[in-house]
């Protein structure tokens, strides 16, 4: 057995015990585990920014490089890690309410060039941008519960441990997340269904 | 069972997943539309979500950039850099040693080489004060009053007096024209000594006193080195002041004084018990020696500075017949000349 074939049959748990101990592989491997998700996640949920996404990924892996003995290995390291990187968002959403204060017609002309670019690309990416402002105008807490049921295939479990709330908790907001989606998006709706045929055609 | 009790909001999801609004059973109808205000909404609900996580699936994802990864694992190496050497790469001793002793792994309260030099100052600091406080003792002691020294060193000489004065001749007295009192040699060679090996200290109250201070008494030198750390200068307008001074002293006070260049050392002592007026000798002039011998009370002037006439001498000796009280003792300085 290869020693890359060793750190990829272990668990999240086994391998974070390795990197406490300065294994590099290790490191290697889980990063190779998450970092896409972890990349993803930011880009989702910082307003599809992808180098704040990149720099908050970098970020995250830093914490695990600079101080891999704040993760308590008896925890599942995947519910953790989103914890960790829902935290940075919290605080990112915190830093932006205060530059859209400072400065509102900045953050208005940003979303308005945004659904521009989605009308002109086309229906489905209309409707996808059309969705993307919708849940920028959400709550940092619903937007969260969203991108990770439905963007990151999180489980209602997993994700009630990242958000540190209950199972019944994280149902109900995911229920009114998608009420209140169903609202904004009622024009988009037949869109989504034909290009939702065509994909699957 | 009511349907509160099976069907609880988090199960919407569910039922939006698994059925249309016609499939639903009576009583998931009845939970339904608690949250839905009809059936047209259920439905338009279930199709977004639906539409929702086969979009989410469609939707583009990013990948994260390599030189991501590669600053990652630079910044890994660099973190744990000790724990990844090989065995045979181990650090020197002494390097071993400094990262030992300022871990940068530590917070800097928990480093060795931050503890060690909390713990030398705290102790240099302990040092120091205490160092201060003796020396502000050490300068207290300068302070004190000579009066404290001086009765100590005068106290042994007083008892070693007592002693010699009850062996001592009485002075003589020569009746030449200086009309001075002249000891007799012999006499003087033992004066300078304040106490002579062949002095019995038996007769001493207090014998375990001049037992440990034997060494001092036979030592003329350290005896005259006690005499000038506990003198005073004193000018002749002085005297009147100091005899008067001297009547009014306490019980067991006593004194020494100093002309300069030579000793005028005084010890009296007022209390009712025989008095000692000494004045000490030196090798530079002679002395006036009233010793009154029966009780111990002795007294030496200088005679090159201060001295009696022999008239005054006797009616010192009269007026003062032993024992001679402290009283007295200020009428019989007062009268006595300069040489000049």
């Amino acid at each position: 057995m290869s020693v890359s074939s060793t750190y990829t049959s272990m668990t999240d748990e086994e391998l974070m015990t390795e990197i406490q101990a300065g294994n590099k592989q290790a490191f290697s491997s889980l990063y190779d585990r998450y970092s896409g998700m972890a990349v993803n996640f930011f880009y989702k949920m910082l307003w599809k920014d992808r180098e704040k996404a990149e720099d908050f990924m970098q970020d995250l892996f830093m914490k695990i490089v600079h101080k891999p003995e704040q993760y308590d290995t008896s925890r599942p390291f995947k519910t953790w890690l989103f914890s960790v990187a829902n935290n940075m968002c919290k605080n990112e959403y915190r830093k932006a309410e205060v530059r859209v204060k400072a400065a509102p017609e900045i953050f208005q002309s940003h979303n308005k060039t945004s659904a521009n670019d989605g009308e002109q690309a086309g229906d489905k990416k209309a409707f996808m941008s059309e969705l993307n402002t919708a849940l920028g105008e959400m709550d940092q807490v619903k937007r969260s519960v969203f991108i990770m049921r439905f963007k990151q295939g999180f489980s209602i479990r997993e994700i009630s441990e990242v958000m540190e709330c209950s199972e019944g908790t994280v149902k109900s907001r995911i229920f009114y997340t998608v009420k209140q989606l169903n609202d904004k998006l009622a024009d988009f709706k037949n869109i989504a269904g034909l290009l939702l045929i065509q994909l699957l055609v | 069972m009511s349907d509160q009790n099976r069907y609880d909001p988090e199960d919407l999801e569910l039922l939006l997943q698994s059925k249309t609004f016609s499939e639903l059973l009576p009583e998931e109808k009845a939970f339904v539309l608690q949250h839905v205000e009809n059936d047209a909404e259920y439905d338009s609900i279930r199709e977004t979500l639906l539409n929702l996580e086969l979009l989410s699936e469609l939707d583009l994802a990013i990948a994260p950039k390599p030189e991501t990864k590669h600053n990652l694992m630079q910044a890994f190496e660099a973190a744990h850099a000790p724990k990844a050497l090989p065995e045979d790469k181990e650090p020197s001793k002494l390097t071993a040693w400094w990262v030992w002793f300022w871990d940068t792994n530590k917070s800097i309260f928990q480093r060795p080489a931050f503890q060690l030099a909390s713990l030398a100052l705290l102790v240099t600091s302990i040092t120091f004060i205490t160092t201060f406080n003796v020396d502000n003792q050490v300068a207290q002691l300068k302070e004190t009053p000579k009066k404290e020294s001086i009765k100590e060193s005068k106290e042994i000489q007083k008892s070693v007096k007592k002693e010699k004065s009850t062996a001592a001749p009485r002075v003589q007295e020569t009746g030449d024209s200086n009309k001075e009192l002249k000891i007799p040699e012999e006499q003087l060679d033992n004066e300078t000594s304040i106490v002579t090996e062949d002095e019995s200290l038996d007769d001493f109250a207090d014998k375990e006193y001049i037992a440990q201070n034997e060494d001092l008494f036979k030592d003329t030198e350290k005896s005259l080195e006690l005499e000038e750390e506990v003198s005073m200068n004193l000018n002749d307008s002085e005297i009147p002041e100091l005899a008067e001074d001297l009547t009014n002293e306490t019980a067991a006070e006593s004194l020494t004084f100093t002309d300069g260049s030579n000793n005028v050392a005084v010890m009296p002592t007022t209390t009712v018990t025989p008095e000692v007026v000494y004045i000490e000798e030196s090798a530079d002039f002679t002395a006036l020696d009233l010793e009154r011998t029966s009780t111990g009370n002795a007294m030496l002037f200088d005679k090159g500075k201060y001295y009696l006439d022999t008239d005054e001498l006797a009616e010192a000796e009269e007026d003062n017949s032993p024992p001679l009280m402290a009283s007295n003792f200020s009428s019989l300085l007062g009268k006595l000349h300069t040489s000049e």
